[in-house]
């Protein structure tokens, strides 16, 4: 199994880094929410290998199966005519070199800071970094959850309590609404 | 001397407790909002008490995870005086609030907690949950007002800049994590003082430092601060300038000083050059400005470069002195805050020209704003000066000669638009009709509290002297 392992490993980051590419390059939504699911699945299946075997399931569950699916639903209930016509109306002469060019550092950005990456990688493998023999079990983890790092645990719960805040504060109704503010008005 | 659980967590519980308190009388009386600030103000009045408490313990609870030091307890005070006179400010600003003021306190009071809990994390992990947790709340306080086109759009820059230093922030923990192996603060430090660190490590660093500059407004990372800072409701720029200020120096300081250790990667020098030109962004961009909020946006960048003068020191004197100035540009800040909301109120006008003849309409307010801007400036005998004092002679005795010099020129460019200000109040006629502003008892209270420490911190430096030098020491 063992010299296998790294076969594996190039395949799945070889389809993780090809979907996310797709998802950079490509133009329509759609394509790209799916080229994005063929990463979720991939680095799952990278996770699987580093033996963090919750971190998977929790990866396909979530961002494969719910965040992408409500992607998805956004573009649909959006309509994909909205979207793309929108984008088409923009491009001006100007504005068209202006987003080649974006587009062009959007690719070679990315090659930069995982080349970038990758020699720190290399330049760190003689370091000597240890390999630490964990298993992300999902009772290994619950174990170090409500142990050793109870207090972040529970401060994440403050943060989905400020996050249902938000959702009341900025959607509740007001008595009266009226446009405030504007260009010449005034700024409280 | 180690202190059982509920003791050592005696503010955030009593914290905790009045958030509950004030959550219920909104769901289930018919209090009035303005009614509800005061029980607010009250209460976290009250919970001065606690950290006075808890202020000579020392222990660590929860596996070490959450620890209580003269450090953590010092930077509570400023959270909580922060958290106190933003509601103040926010009773002044109840009318725009509508009938979702209390959302406001509640959200104050709950970034309030969460900077409690920042003050007295052990590990990473933990560091940027709390951040999270105060920025999260800014962040919709910043788009409170959703009518305001400015607001919204400050909230929007706001979120996503912020979101993106987030990511930044997280990225640098997990390459820290992967090298180092673990998240605690003392595990970190005795990889990062062996004489050979893996680059990952080093990048990593460079990825929190970024992420934390962004909190501070540090100068590469700065770019956000003016618009979010004017568009954002008064009450939550004073906030944002004075408690989300220091809570990213706090971070800075726990990074730099417990996670990698003063003499460790040589990291002074570029807290240095960092803080050179953020002071000479914030102070001639502030020349520029005729909106008030926006000249404090900028000048906050300014007092930001000082601030990280002393950390850039890199010595206990140095921290002392940082500690020394985020209090006492604390409560200046907020003096000015609380007059520009006042004034803004009765103005209806945030430009500083609208500012013109407010010494005949309110010679009390003008004289508060008066000392205010003295102190930011750095005059003596007021307590600003001495903050600088302390920041510039740690620089000089770290050898950091160019960087005193290049402070003390940026006081005179601080000096030049502070005094504008001054000119426009004192030596103009008024615009519009010369009628008295006339001032509630809370705010007419606040004033004379904060310029009489203002004065007084300034002629009798010693206890917060000594309260900063023993905070200083925790990490020495």
């Amino acid at each position: 199994m063992n010299h296998l392992e790294p076969i594996f490993f190039y395949a799945f980051s070889l389809i993780a880094v090809l979907g996310s590419a797709i998802v950079v390059a490509n133009k329509r939504p759609v394509y790209g929410v799916l080229a994005l699911t063929v990463t979720m699945l991939a680095l799952s299946a990278l996770f699987v290998l580093l033996k963090a075997y919750f971190v998977a399931v929790i990866q396909v569950l979530i961002y494969a199966g719910a965040i992408l699916v409500l992607f998805l639903f956004v573009i649909m209930l959006l309509g994909m005519a909205a979207v793309e016509t929108s984008q088409r109306q923009r491009e001006t002469k100007k504005e068209a070199l202006f987003l080649e060019t974006i587009r062009i550092l959007k690719i070679l950005l990315p090659i930069a800071f995982f080349t970038e990456l990758i020699i720190l990688t290399l330049a760190a493998k003689d370091a000597g970094i240890g390999t630490r023999n964990l298993v992300g079990t999902v009772e290994a983890i619950g174990q170090a959850l409500f142990t050793d790092y109870l207090l972040p645990f529970e401060l994440v719960s403050g943060i989905l309590l400020i996050g249902i805040f938000g959702i009341v504060t900025l959607t509740q109704k007001e008595e009266e609404l009226s446009l405030r503010g504007g260009p010449n008005g005034p700024t409280k | 001397m180690t202190s059982s659980f509920w003791i050592l967590l005696a503010p955030e519980t009593g914290l905790i407790a009045l958030i509950l308190l004030v959550l219920g009388l909104d769901l289930f009386t018919k209090l009035d909002q303005a009614k509800l600030i005061l029980f607010s103000i009250l209460g976290l009045f009250l919970l001065f008490g606690t950290l006075v408490f808890v202020w000579p313990l020392r222990g660590n609870a929860l596996n070490g995870l959450f620890q209580v030091h003269a450090l953590a307890t010092f930077l509570k005070f400023i959270f909580l005086g922060a958290g106190l006179l933003t509601l103040v400010i926010t009773k002044e600003f109840t009318k725009n609030l509508g009938n979702r003021a209390s959302n406001f306190i509640l959200l104050i009071l709950l970034s309030v907690l969460g900077a409690f809990f920042l003050a007295s994390t052990n590990d990473l992990i933990s560091l940027f949950i709390t951040i999270e947790w105060m920025t999260l709340s800014l962040y919709i306080l910043t788009a409170f007002l959703r009518t305001d086109a400015y607001s919204l759009e400050a909230g929007t820059k706001y979120l996503v800049m912020g979101a993106f230093s987030s990511a930044v922030f997280l990225y640098g923990i997990s390459f820290i994590y992967g090298t180092a192996g673990s998240i605690r603060f003392e595990a970190i430090r005795e990889v990062a003082s062996s004489a050979h660190q893996s680059p990952l490590f080093l990048f990593g660093f460079l990825l929190i430092l970024s992420g934390i500059g962004f909190k501070i407004a540090a100068f590469p990372f700065q770019l956000w601060a003016p618009d979010v800072y004017q568009g954002a409701p008064t009450p939550v720029t004073a906030f944002l300038s004075v408690a989300s200020k220091t809570a990213g120096f706090t971070a800075l300081v726990k990074v730099l000083f417990a996670v990698i250790g003063p003499d460790a990667l040589n990291w002074s020098a570029v807290i240095a050059v960092i803080s050179g030109a953020t002071l000479l962004y914030g102070n001639l961009g502030a020349l520029a400005q005729t909106n008030m909020k926006r000249l404090f946006a900028y000048s906050s960048i300014g007092h930001a470069g000082y601030l990280l003068m002393g950390i850039a020191a890199g010595t206990s004197f140095g921290l002392q002195g940082t500690l020394f100035y985020l209090a006492a540009y604390a409560i200046s800040n907020l003096t000015a805050f609380l007059v520009i909301v006042i004034a803004n109120e009765h103005l209806g006008s945030g430009e500083i020209i609208a500012y013109r003849g407010l010494a005949k309409k309110s010679p009390f307010l003008a004289g508060s704003f008066f000392i205010a801007l003295l102190s930011l400036g750095g005059i003596p005998p007021l307590v600003g000066f001495f903050g600088k004092f302390l920041v510039l002679q740690a620089a000089v005795w770290k050898g950091y000669l160019w960087l005193a010099l290049l402070g003390a020129a940026n006081v005179i460019v601080s000096l030049y638009y502070y005094l504008s200000v001054i000119k426009e109040m004192y030596f103009k006629p008024p615009v519009q009709n010369a009628e008295q502003i006339q001032l509630g008892i809370l705010p007419q209270f606040s004033l004379g509290f904060l310029v009489a420490s203002m004065v007084g911190l300034g002629i009798f430096q010693a206890p917060l002297f000594y309260f900063a030098h023993a905070a200083a020491q925790t990490l020495f």
